[in-house]
This record gives C-alpha cells, sequence and structure tokens, in this order.
C-alpha cells in the first residue's frame, strides 16, 4: 500500500478483541476448563490488569493470547489482534507478531534471559531477526535500551551475563528485551511479584513511564490490587477461570460489585485495624476439574440466591462496568 | 517490659568462594544486631532480600551459630554449642517456615508429621498421635477430615495450618513465623492471620513475626525492627515507625507500600537503584549509596543503634538522629551555663 | 462461638473424599506396579523360578539327580527328561533347579548385604556432609574405580573359592555403587525445606534419619538395587564358571555352564540351557526394577 494510501487508513479504535476465549486441558481423568468465555477489548495505550488468585486462570488467559500454551491445551474462541485472529494464524505468522507486535515479561527473568549469552547480544540478537539491521546498529540501539529501563552503565551492562546483575536490574533488562522491536501489546505475567518493595515500585513506574512513551498497551496479570491501582486504567477480576467483574479501577476500588471482589477488599489487612479479626472470605478457591454447576464462586458467597447453584450467570452489562452475578443482574433490573 | 527473648549485638558471616580466580569476599548476613522480644508481643521483623532476617530467625532457632554476639532467653545467656543449650531453646522456640509444601514430608501425613517433633522429644507413640490430633484440631483442621492426608491432598492455607500446628503441639512460648503468610494468596492469608491472632490470645503466646509485607506487619505487630543489609536500622512501635519514621531507609521502604487509591498514585520512587552487593560491604552506614541524605560522615562512621531524644522505645541508627555525630541535620548538644 | 470453632468453619468445607487409610504414596506406587504388565509378568516368572529353587527336595525325584552314563547328553523332550540331561547323565531340569538355589543365593544375598551396607555408608555420608562425607565417598570411590568382573575375581581368588568367599566377594564389589545412589539421594533429601524443619523440633540426627530420611530414599535404593541382582547372578556364574565359586558337584548354572563347555559342538541345546535360564532370570530382575522405578516416580 502507498505511503498515502495508507495514511488514510485510521488507526483501529480497538487493538485487540478477545471473544469467548476458553483454554481447555484434556487429561486422563477428564478434561478442566482453565479459562472460559473471557471477552474484552483493549485500546492501544490502554493498559488491562487481570486481577485473580492462585488457580483462577489469569495467567492461562494471558499466554492464550500470545499462543504460549502447553502442548495439551485446547483454545478455543477468538483473539482478534490488527485484524487478524492470533487463535487461528499459521505458526509464520504469528512469529512474526511475537516480539515486534506483542511481547511478554515474566515473572521470573530467568525464563525470558538465557544465562549463556550476554543481555546485550540477547537484545541485538532480537532486533537483528526482526528487522535485520547490523550488529553495529542493533548494539547502539540495544544500548538506548537499556537507558531507556533505567539500568545505570548501560555501556558496560551490554557485556553483563544475566546471572551478573541483581534481581531488579535483570527484571529491567528483560523489559529492555520485551521492548526491542516498540510492540504495541505488552503481556506482563505478574513481573513485580518477586521483587522487594523498593524495587516494586521502581519498576512499575517504569511500566507506567515506558506505556506512556511508546504509546504501549499493556495487559498485567497480578494478585495484588495495588499494583492495580498503581498502573491501570481497567480492571478484569478473575475467578475460577471466568471474568467475574469487568471496570475501571476507580469504580472497582470506590465500589466492587461482585461478592467476590467485595469479599477480597473487606479481607485486606487494610480494611482492619490492629487487634480486630480480618473478615475472611470463607472456604476457598474451587477445585477446576470438580467446578459445581451454577456460579463458581456461590458456596462461598454470602449473598447467595437460589439461581446462584443452578445457573452459571451471565454478565450484565451496567454503563462501563460488566459483573457477571445473578444479584447485580436482578439489581440492575430493577 | 518483660523480656523473653533478646539478642545482643548478634553477627553471622558467610564465605563467599569466588573460584580458583575470582575473589573471595565475606557476607556479613547480620552484624551488630540487638533487639529484645517483650512477653506477649508480637516484634516485627522487616526488611527487604539480603536484610538477615531469615538468617536471624535462624539464629534465633540455634539452626546455624552466630559468630558474635548472643542470644538471651529467659534472661539466660545460649551457649550455641551446646546441645542441652540446643535443646532448651527448642523446647521453647518454634518456627513456622515460609514454604508450606517444602517444609512438609511428602511421605507423612499431616498427624505424622505433627507427632514426629512430639515422638522425637520421648512421648510415647499413642500420646503423641493424640497430641497430634489435638494440635491439628486447635489450628482448626478436624482430625477426623485431615489427620491422614498428605500434603498433596492439601491446599496451601491447610498446609501452613499444619506447619502451625507442627510447632505449636511441642508448647514453645515464642514463635517464629518467617514469611509464615507471604505465600499464601491474598483470601487464605486473612484466614491464617485470624488463626494466628486466636492461638497467640489462647496460647499466651509471644511472635517474631518476619515478613516483607509492611501492611500485613502493620496490622499484626506491636513494635517493628527495620532491617537492611544486615544491620538494624530502626526499632519502634508500630505506629510511631509507621506515622513517623526516623531513619531514611524506613521512610523510603513505607513509601514504596503500593497506593490503594488509583486516583492517587505514587508519582516517584522513594529510593532508586538496588541494594548493593552484600560482600565485602564498604565502611560507614550501609545505606549510604542510596540515602537521600547521606554526607560523608555517613560513608565515614557507621551510626550505632541509639534512641530518639523525644522518644527513648524508639531507636535508629542513622548520624542524622544522633546528637553531635557531625551530620548537619543532627542537633548539636545545647553547651552548659550559657550567659 | 469461640475463634477456633469459627476456624473450623471457615476452612474449605472439606467433603470427606474417600476416607481410606494408608491411601498415600506406597498405596499408589503399590497400585502402579500392579498396572504395570510388563513388570508383573516378570515378577510371576521370578515367583515361579525362586519358588522352585527354594522347594526343589520337595519337586525333584532323587532319581533324576544320580548320575547315569548311558543316558548321557540326551536332547530335549527326551523321554521322562523334559530338557534333557547333563554330561553326567542327570537331569537337566532337576539340575537347574537345584541350581537355582545357589545361583540365586549368589545373587540376591550380596545384594541384600549391599544394600545394608551401602545404604548405612551412603545414607550417614549424606546426611552428615562435608569433611565426614568425603571421607567416605573418597573410600568408595576407590572401590568403585575398580571394574566389577575384575574386582570380583580379584577378591574371591584372594579369598579363595567356596560360596562363602564368592559372597563377600560379590558384596565388596556391590556396595559401592549401593552408596553412592544412597548418598546422592540422601544429599537431595537433606536439602528440602521439611528436614530443616525436623531439625528445628529438636530431633536428633538419628531420628530425622529413621524418621524423615529413610522414607524419602528407600525408593531409589532399592531399584537400583534390584537392577544389581541380575548383575550379581552373572558375577556369580561367571565366578564359578571359572572355578572360583562352589565346586561340583554342587549345582549352579555358571558351574554347569562351565562344566557343559565342552559338549558344546556336541549337543548345544543342552549346554546353553543354563546361560538361558541366566538370562531369563536377569532379564526378568531388570524388567522389574524398572517397572519399579517408573512406579515409584508416580506423582501421587
Amino acid at each position: 500500500m502507498s505511503a498515502m494510501a495508507s495514511a488514510l487508513v485510521p488507526e483501529p479504535r480497538t487493538l485487540l478483541d478477545v471473544r469467548r476465549l476458553a483454554v481447555r486441558f484434556r487429561s486422563r481423568d477428564g478434561v478442566v476448563a482453565a479459562v472460559q468465555e473471557v471477552s474484552f477489548t483493549l485500546s492501544p495505550g490502554a493498559t488491562l490488569s487481570i486481577l485473580g488468585e492462585s488457580g483462577s486462570g489469569k495467567t492461562m488467559t494471558l499466554r492464550a493470547l500470545m499462543r504460549l500454551l502447553p502442548p495439551n491445551a485446547e483454545l478455543s474462541g477468538q483473539v482478534i489482534f490488527e485484524n487478524s485472529d492470533i487463535a487461528t494464524l499459521d505458526e509464520a505468522t504469528l512469529r512474526a507478531i511475537r516480539g515486534p507486535k506483542i511481547a511478554m515479561i515474566f515473572q521470573d527473568p530467568m525464563a525470558a534471559l538465557d544465562p549463556v549469552y550476554t543481555i546485550g547480544s540477547q537484545i541485538s540478537e532480537v532486533i537483528i531477526a526482526h528487522e535485520g539491521v547490523s550488529r553495529a546498529a542493533a548494539r547502539v540501539r540495544a544500548k538506548e535500551l537499556l537507558d531507556i529501563v533505567q539500568i545505570p552503565s548501560a555501556q558496560r551492562r551490554l557485556d553483563a551475563y544475566p546471572h551478573e546483575l541483581s534481581g531488579g536490574l535483570r527484571q529491567r533488562a528483560m523489559i529492555a528485551l520485551a521492548l526491542s522491536c516498540r510492540p504495541k501489546l505488552l503481556l506482563a505475567d505478574e513481573p513485580t511479584t518477586a521483587l522487594d518493595a523498593t524495587v516494586q515500585i521502581q519498576v512499575l513506574l517504569l511500566i507506567r513511564e515506558l506505556q506512556r512513551a511508546l504509546g504501549m498497551a499493556v495487559i498485567l496479570v497480578t494478585h495484588d490490587m495495588g499494583v492495580a491501582c498503581e498502573i491501570a486504567d481497567d480492571v478484569a477480576v478473575m475467578y475460577a477461570g471466568r471474568f467475574v467483574e469487568m471496570a475501571s479501577i476507580a469504580d472497582m476500588v470506590a465500589s466492587p460489585q461482585h461478592p467476590y471482589t467485595q469479599g477480597l477488599r473487606a479481607s485486606t489487612v487494610q480494611a482492619a485495624s490492629r487487634g480486630t479479626p480480618l473478615r475472611p472470605i470463607l472456604g476457598a478457591p474451587p477445585d477446576l476439574s470438580q467446578l459445581p454447576s451454577g456460579c463458581a464462586f456461590a458456596p462461598r458467597c454470602d449473598q447467595r440466591l437460589e439461581i446462584c447453584d443452578a445457573i452459571v450467570p451471565t454478565v450484565t452489562e451496567a454503563g462501563a462496568r460488566r459483573v457477571r452475578c445473578h444479584l447485580f443482574a436482578a439489581q440492575t433490573r430493577s | 517490659m518483660t523480656q523473653v527473648l533478646a539478642v545482643e549485638r548478634l553477627g553471622k558471616d558467610f564465605k563467599v568462594s569466588g573460584g580458583l580466580l575470582g575473589p573471595k569476599g565475606l557476607v556479613q548476613a547480620v552484624d551488630d544486631c540487638s533487639f529484645a522480644v517483650a512477653k506477649n508481643e508480637v516484634l516485627g521483623l522487616v526488611g527487604e532480600s539480603g536484610s538477615g532476617k531469615s538468617t536471624l530467625a535462624r539464629l534465633l532457632m540455634c539452626l546455624i551459630r552466630p559468630d558474635r554476639g548472643r542470644i538471651v532467653l529467659e534472661n539466660a545467656a545460649v551457649d550455641a554449642r551446646s546441645a542441652d543449650e540446643r535443646r532448651r531453646v527448642l523446647s521453647r522456640v518454634q518456627m513456622v517456615f515460609q514454604d508450606s509444601y517444602a517444609s512438609l514430608n511428602p511421605r507423612h501425613t499431616a498427624a505424622a508429621e505433627v507427632a514426629f517433633g512430639l515422638a522425637a522429644r520421648g512421648e510415647p507413640r499413642r500420646a503423641a498421635e493424640r497430641q497430634a490430633c489435638e494440635a491439628l484440631a486447635l489450628v482448626g483442621l478436624t482430625p477426623n477430615l485431615f489427620a491422614e492426608r498428605y500434603p498433596h491432598e492439601l491446599s496451601g492455607g491447610q498446609r501452613q495450618r499444619v506447619n502451625i500446628a507442627r510447632a505449636i503441639a511441642l508448647s514453645p512460648k515464642i514463635l517464629i513465623l518467617d514469611e509464615a503468610v507471604s505465600a499464601l494468596d491474598k483470601s487464605v492469608q486473612a484466614q491464617v492471620l485470624n488463626l494466628l491472632g486466636d492461638l497467640k490470645r489462647t496460647l499466651g503466646l509471644t511472635y517474631l513475626f518476619i515478613s516483607h509485607d509492611l501492611e500485613v506487619v502493620r496490622y499484626v505487630s506491636d513494635r517493628i525492627v527495620v532491617m537492611y543489609l544486615g544491620k538494624v536500622m530502626e526499632i519502634g512501635s508500630v505506629d510511631v515507625v509507621y506515622d513517623a519514621p526516623a531513619h531514611p531507609y524506613t521512610k523510603a521502604l513505607i513509601s514504596s507500600r503500593l497506593t490503594t487509591d488509583p486516583k492517587r498514585r505514587t508519582s516517584a520512587a522513594p529510593v532508586t537503584g538496588d541494594p548493593p552487593s552484600p560482600i565485602n560491604p564498604p565502611p560507614g552506614c550501609r545505606f549510604s549509596s542510596r540515602c537521600p541524605i547521606a554526607e560523608p560522615i555517613c560513608r565515614a562512621r557507621e551510626p550505632k543503634l541509639s534512641s530518639l531524644r523525644r522518644d527513648p522505645h524508639h531507636l535508629t541508627a542513622c548520624h542524622a538522629h544522633i546528637t553531635d555525630s557531625g551530620h548537619s541535620l543532627a542537633s548539636a548538644r545545647k553547651s552548659e551555663g550559657n550567659p | 462461638m469461640t475463634g477456633i470453632e469459627a476456624h473450623v468453619l471457615s476452612i474449605e468445607t472439606a467433603e470427606p473424599v474417600r476416607i481410606r487409610k494408608r491411601r498415600g504414596y506406597w498405596w499408589a506406587v503399590w497400585r502402579r506396579l500392579l498396572q504395570d504388565r510388563v513388570a508383573m509378568s516378570c515378577a510371576c516368572v521370578l515367583v515361579i523360578i525362586i519358588a522352585a529353587a527354594a522347594l526343589a527336595p520337595l519337586i525333584v525325584p532323587a532319581q533324576a539327580m544320580k548320575n547315569s552314563i548311558a543316558h548321557r547328553l540326551l536332547p530335549i523332550l527326551s523321554d521322562g527328561h523334559i530338557l534333557g540331561t547333563d554330561e553326567l547323565g542327570r537331569d537337566m531340569l532337576g539340575r537347574l533347579v537345584y541350581g537355582g538355589r545357589v545361583s540365586l543365593l549368589m545373587g540376591i544375598l550380596p545384594v541384600l548385604v549391599a544394600m545394608l551396607v551401602g545404604g548405612t555408608l551412603g545414607i550417614f555420608a549424606g546426611f552428615t556432609g562435608r569433611f565426614i562425607n568425603m571421607l567416605i565417598m573418597r573410600l568408595v570411590d576407590v572401590f568403585f574405580a575398580f571394574p566389577s568382573v575384575l574386582l570380583a575375581v580379584g577378591l574371591a581368588g584372594a579369598l579363595g573359592s567356596g560360596a562363602v568367599n564368592c559372597l563377600i566377594a560379590l558384596s565388596v564389589v556391590l556396595t559401592p555403587a549401593i552408596a553412592r545412589v544412597a548418598e546422592a539421594a540422601t544429599t537431595q533429601i537433606r536439602s528440602q525445606g521439611f528436614i530443616e524443619a525436623a531439625v528445628a523440633t529438636g530431633a536428633s540426627r538419628f531420628q530425622i534419619i529413621t524418621g524423615h530420611v529413610l522414607s524419602n530414599v528407600i525408593g531409589p535404593i532399592v531399584t537400583y538395587s534390584s537392577s544389581q541382582v541380575s548383575l550379581a547372578i552373572v558375577l556369580a556364574s561367571g565366578l564359578s564358571f571359572l572355578g572360583l565359586g562352589v565346586s561340583p558337584p554342587t549345582a549352579d548354572w555358571g558351574l554347569m555352564l562351565n562344566t557343559l563347555r565342552q559338549s558344546l559342538y556336541v549337543a548345544p541345546m543342552n549346554a546353553v540351557l543354563p546361560g538361558l535360564i541366566i538370562l531369563i532370570t536377569s532379564v526378568c530382575f531388570n524388567l522389574f526394577s524398572d517397572g519399579l522405578r517408573s512406579a515409584l516416580d508416580v506423582k501421587p
């Protein structure tokens, strides 16, 4: 397409459109649905945080967006990114997307960094592979990236091996690696969970800053509401493989509507003063292979109705908020 | 206050071998550490990685021996070289570890795991098993349902309860909780914290609560000790330290907490950079390389832990708070007999 | 309601999922083993061989063991001798059954001794660590450096022929490898969190080893040892073949191979039979130990 013609095509208003995403695992004991009926859209430059506890399916959802799933996983639904459905792309096109268009950072930097190569060479390798520039030019770009992620003595650090860097610096190096081809979307899987408090806030601010500077959209998976408060525009709370509530972060914090979200907020230590007992959510998350019929949260819900044990609730929309709850649906109708 | 446990200038080093060609180094995991734990209080111990808090926990449990200083248990100094002394400590002090899965023998049922310590003390098997079931009941795990379960049949919260049961079955007076709730989901964390509170009241325990999570420490503790790279930086009551921290590191740590209000986000990181390498630390204050108010005196001389003028129970190791230290922010002693 | 009762309610409503006692790791291992067809068939074969050897006086008629020059080297499926006769006219099947007593004993007993001695050394070295570990393991390495056959022959030669000396020699040969396996398994367990937790309860070293370490390392040790039985049988047979083990007229598979060697060209099928039974026994032990290893790997 000529330059002028492409200038006439408007920027898509939706960067990512996920429709009824589901991830299932088939094993000898049966089928386990790790993710079910996940649907959402993401605008360019926006930040979505997926909040959930262990076993909620949040990591699987993230990996499904890039089709980085284990071999025995079955993916269904649509993941439409820039007019193509990632769920059905062939391997070659997918490889061209991973890196330049969508990049991922992990909780453990050693999941992304090869211990036997210097970080400079690893970043350069990605740049050369996707953009075909010379090694010298790639190295200059790599140094720029290390500067952008605020690694001090960047020139010297190009020749450092991952084990020579501290935890926080390794995390930044991994972010530099992810940003090397200026992706449009950054997927972050609990990137700061393993970091110390003083380093965690630095890395979160860095992500926020980079996102502003590069106009990048971010989907960040976390179990900590504080992380979402710091950088997210929107929040989706996950429970037993489904999105149970989606809202802007301000609305979510001010008035959570789903009993699970309400319970989470009420059970935090910030919500109680010293000496008074906390108010935990009774029970524990369900075994995904033995989900109850009806709402997965119903056994633990103190506001449950009869219908909750029988039918899985569908998503009710109220303005910008989406809640998967029979009670909320009933309240909205009235 | 009645002191049940105290450490006096405790120090522990680990040698780091650099291989044939690399430099050898010494990591002072804990150095010149002094604080006391009062009866029936919860003393919170906070620090980031490399602060030495886990090493301190192991020193208190006599799992490793100190190189300097001493531990005083119930007003009698502990000689870590003597097996009898170690037994005395372990009869009074017990620990709950962080990793609930790794702390349980995969081949033992919950009851067997709890009974092991009792049997090792000399309890006959039947009595040990009975007491084990009582301990399991105390932590909320009904023996009928949980005694015969293996670790892989338990959830994270249930496993941690087994760990707690194992510790309290030995009737300690002091419980060290080394990041005991850090690995749990938030909703389960609340359950276990409530349990710990109830146990403390019911059994009259004293807790040393080690954590990196400042919010949890604030909720749980009466007093708090802040550590950085093996040194104690600040000691004080929780409210005072959180509301008016004296040490720059404590200030930075408390400001590093994540916001709970999306409309008021953190705009700048309170402290930049990473903690320096703990190998062969430089002279002077260990925080001086990252401290916003560091001055030459800080890099030259290590500040001693001393109490603040306005509050004798609030101690900090910072030249800015030590009279006549040479730091520009330090107060000077008023000269006597001024006309 | 007291706080503790509230806790009971607050935990996940635990459905008493199949309250079966003893449902754990060893039960799962047993189940898995039972489902392994190969391992089970081998186990059956071994049980038959061992039972036959044990009951030899009851099942082999005395007549069959008498020398009879007239009936030398009868072929297989001869009248009254299913597997033929050997070079002195004795019934082959009877000889094999009786031979099993010695050969199997020579195979299993050294392994049991090595398991006991090597296992203890290895567990002690692995648990103690550092200097004592180094001392024990380097000593073990000295023996480990010799090829097993040479060491066996050398020891048996030095000690003199005879069953007991053969047993001693084989035990010494097998101990180092088992000690190594025990030490490796123990070292790995030693660094686990629950060992530190056990130390924190004030238990003595011995209590921790018997209470915690043993149940975890017994698996790898037994698996490895059972794979050594076949080696021991072959080595024992080899020693007897060389004249360093038992001497005639005692029946022993290796010895039978030696004495039938001269008849190899005359009656090859008969000469091969002792070797065949050694092969079958060794393979069965090996396959069974493979099955045992897979079963022990079961993620409970």
